[in-house]
């Protein structure tokens, strides 16, 4: 079936254009209507610059290095990134594409929707190979390849792409989308961390950590067995890496079985509601006034069994009640207390089911507890385990507390009404400073929690490194506080995602995203440096308070877009 | 083809907006939009979802009212569903009413007028019957 005809839309327009030249009022309408509308969407800019940071990558890595296999190991988990992107992307386009409500209301098989919608994704790959090919093109170019080993490189750049491809089908068609979707975060995480660590112990040392783990990570990953096939255009060629084209065929061999199965299980297949719990299976009540109903008001009430649970829960009114806080922790009490009436009637609809703070501190509390504990056990064998196993429970314990200082509860949960998505807090009027003074002040109330567990944290790591522990909790104090400030910016973060500010390229966007992207960049340097410059404390104290300071105007900044109307809340749906 | 989607565009002045992608038009004018396709490809049935609560401007819903009642002497079936009790009653041929997922009348305008002796708002009548009963 053919929905589009290049041509005729074509012509279509070529003759819409005629028509308004040719009568001057349809040339004024045309001009008022589409004043402001001459927007660039920023995206390919954005994309664009991806290939160029993974060649400024690949170009710092040897040059720092000296050593091409770790940038091909940077490549290779760049690649295993990127494959988990584009099974994401495959899983999103062939199921949670907003096209789907269309093309599936059309008189079409979904075997033709499966295929459109794979063709798009396939299209879509192409910026991956884009990328790949300057990843390559960077190496070779260092490298200083004659003719033929361009050649030779571009085929190998092609088979990475392939393996990618091939990966990603299969890891959508094999494993449910939930299950790895949160992995690209943590992926950035450890970036930002790795970042902060090299900023403090120099990229030199990061790079010969890395330098030495690369052979195993172009072994380890699937996505590096293709790149591991550059080594053969190294000086010294090993050729037995030609055998890793045994496992790079058999994954590109799995790549129409994925496919089949995918296609197999793409059905569309409607939603019917289960019958309630109460309704009797036969319209037959088998006894008359059992529960004190008439077998005659139970026909009429469509055969159910009798009051339900709902039936209860508004009868008794319990819907209309203010939450329970007396029974929740001390934290708990003391933030309801401080919360103005406005506050407390609008932290109902953000948390509904009331906020927790204190059980998932204790909880924070107790798994570092324990991995402290069980590390000082391993210690007494080996001091690497516990390194390790100190530092998977500083982990977890710090997911914990992220989610909790920066909850943001539904607030900035998007809600689609009538085509649009709109954050929830939008829905029940909430204006953008009062929400953030809510959110402030539940961060506010955690303080002391998060007080406690940075100066834990920063005595157990420097214990770790064997520095001293009046450090540690110098560490920890200027931690808390920019982990504190860490709150505007995801403030800012949460405010933003519910906008169109950056979809659109233009001066006031442009303006935008400079000031956002310099403050931003601003605080990492100060929180970095003010973090790390333990030799003059002064200074370090300095350079934390003007960190937090930063965070305190990027915010303000960010709001002062806001309120000026520079964009505006409508996130349209993106056009595929 | 071409001469059709023009006539139609004019119509319900869309000219203007043609070249502008869809999803950067207001609600009533994604609307208008849908229609222009609709009467372009000029099915043998409508089926529309409230076509007088689509935030159409006046010109738009005159437009509408007048290519579907074209449509309708050319022979084709057109559904549609409102609220608008007073629209429904000046603009069907045949009105079926659903209260609370039942059906309770299928018929022309003029069956139900005699049905209910007469009455000018027959089916605002109707709706107040059916509420007294089911209270």
């Amino acid at each position: 079936m053919k929905l589009h005809s290049p041509q005729f839309e074509k012509s279509l327009r070529r003759r819409i254009k005629g028509t308004i030249r040719g009568s001057p009022q349809l040339q004024k309408e045309f001009r008022a209507t589409n004043k402001f509308r001459k927007h660039y969407h920023s995206n390919l800019l954005l994309r664009a610059l991806v290939p160029v940071f993974l060649g400024y990558f690949i170009w710092r890595i040897s040059d720092v290095d000296n050593h091409p296999v770790s940038a091909m190991a940077f490549i290779s988990l760049w690649a295993a990134h990127a494959t988990l992107i584009q099974a994401i992307n495959l899983w999103s386009c062939l199921f949670k594409s907003t096209d789907l409500a269309v093309l599936g209301s059309l008189p079409m098989d979904e075997s033709t929707i499966f295929r459109w919608q794979l063709q798009k994704f396939f299209r879509g790959t192409i910026y991956s190979l884009v990328d790949l090919a300057a990843a390559f093109g960077t190496l070779a170019w260092l490298l200083d390849f004659s003719i033929s080993q361009w050649f030779v490189a571009a085929a190998i750049c092609f088979l990475t792409w392939s393996v990618m491809l091939s990966l990603a089908v299969l890891c959508t068609s094999h494993v449910e989308a939930r299950k790895y979707r949160a992995i690209p975060g943590f992926v950035y995480m450890a970036v930002a961390i790795l970042f902060v660590t090299g900023k403090t112990y120099g990229l030199e040392r990061i790079l010969s950590w890395f330098d030495r783990q690369a052979s195993s990570i172009n072994l380890l990953l699937p996505t590096g067995w293709a790149v591991s096939l550059f080594e053969l255009l190294l000086p010294k060629p090993f050729w037995m890496v030609l055998l890793l084209l045994i496992p790079v065929a058999a994954i590109l061999s799995t790549l129409p079985d994925s496919i089949r199965r995918l296609r197999k299980a793409y059905v569309f297949r409607e939603r019917i509601r289960e019958d309630p719990s109460d309704l009797l299976p036969t319209a037959v009540p088998a006894a008359n006034g059992v529960d004190g109903y008439s077998n005659q008001d139970k026909i009429e009430a469509g055969s159910r069994v009798g009051l339900t649970e709902i039936t209860d829960i508004i009868r008794s009114r319990q819907f209309l009640a203010v939450p329970e806080w007396s029974g929740l922790g001390w934290c708990e009490k003391l933030l309801w207390r401080w919360f103005s009436p406005r506050e407390r009637a609008l932290s109902e609809f953000i948390f509904p089911n009331g906020m927790s703070i204190a059980s998932g501190w204790t909880k924070s509390f107790q798994i570092l507890g324990f991995f402290v504990v069980v590390g000082f056990i391993f210690g007494i064998v080996t001091p690497v385990a516990k390194g390790a196993v100190i530092g998977i429970g500083l982990f977890l314990s710090f997911a914990i507390l992220m989610t909790l200082i920066y909850d943001t509860g539904r607030a900035f949960e998007p809600h689609f009404s009538s085509g649009f998505q709109i954050p929830m807090y939008t829905n029940f009027a909430a204006g953008t400073q009062e929400l953030a003074n809510i959110l402030f002040k539940f961060t506010a109330v955690q303080a002391p929690f998060l007080l406690t567990w940075s100066v834990l944290c920063g005595v157990l790591l420097t214990h770790l490194n064997s520095l001293p522990v009046p450090d540690g909790i110098m560490y920890g104090l200027r931690g808390s506080c920019l982990l504190f400030a860490g709150r505007f910016i995801l403030m800012v973060y949460g405010f933003s995602s519910g906008t169109n500010d950056t979809k659109k390229l233009g001066s006031r966007n442009l303006l935008l995203i400079l000031v956002i992207v310099i403050l931003g960049l601003l605080f990492l340097a100060l929180g970095a440096m003010g973090l790390v410059w333990p030799m003059v404390p002064g200074l370090a104290w300095l350079l934390t308070a003007l960190a937090v300071l930063d965070a305190y105007i990027f915010f303000r900044a960010y709001l002062w877009f806001y309120h000026m109307n520079f964009f505006d809340l409508m996130s349209l749906p993106p056009r595929s | 083809m071409e001469e059709r989607v023009l006539e139609l565009l004019q119509d319900f002045d869309l000219l203007p907006l043609a070249l502008r992608p869809v999803n950067s038009l207001s609600r009533g004018q994604a609307y208008k939009t849908a229609l222009v396709a609709l009467l372009a490809v000029d099915p043998e049935l409508w089926l529309l979802d409230e076509p007088f609560a689509s935030g159409m401007d006046p010109q738009g819903i005159d437009a509408f009212k007048r290519h579907a009642r074209a449509a309708a002497n050319r022979g084709r079936t057109i559904i549609y569903s409102t609220q608008l009790l007073d629209v429904a009653e000046r603009f069907s041929d045949r009105v079926c009413v659903i209260n609370k997922g039942e059906l309770h009348a299928f018929d022309t305008l003029a069956n139900l007028r005699i049905a209910a002796l007469d009455k000018d708002n027959v089916l605002e009548e109707m709706f107040r019957r059916l509420r007294e009963t089911s209270q």
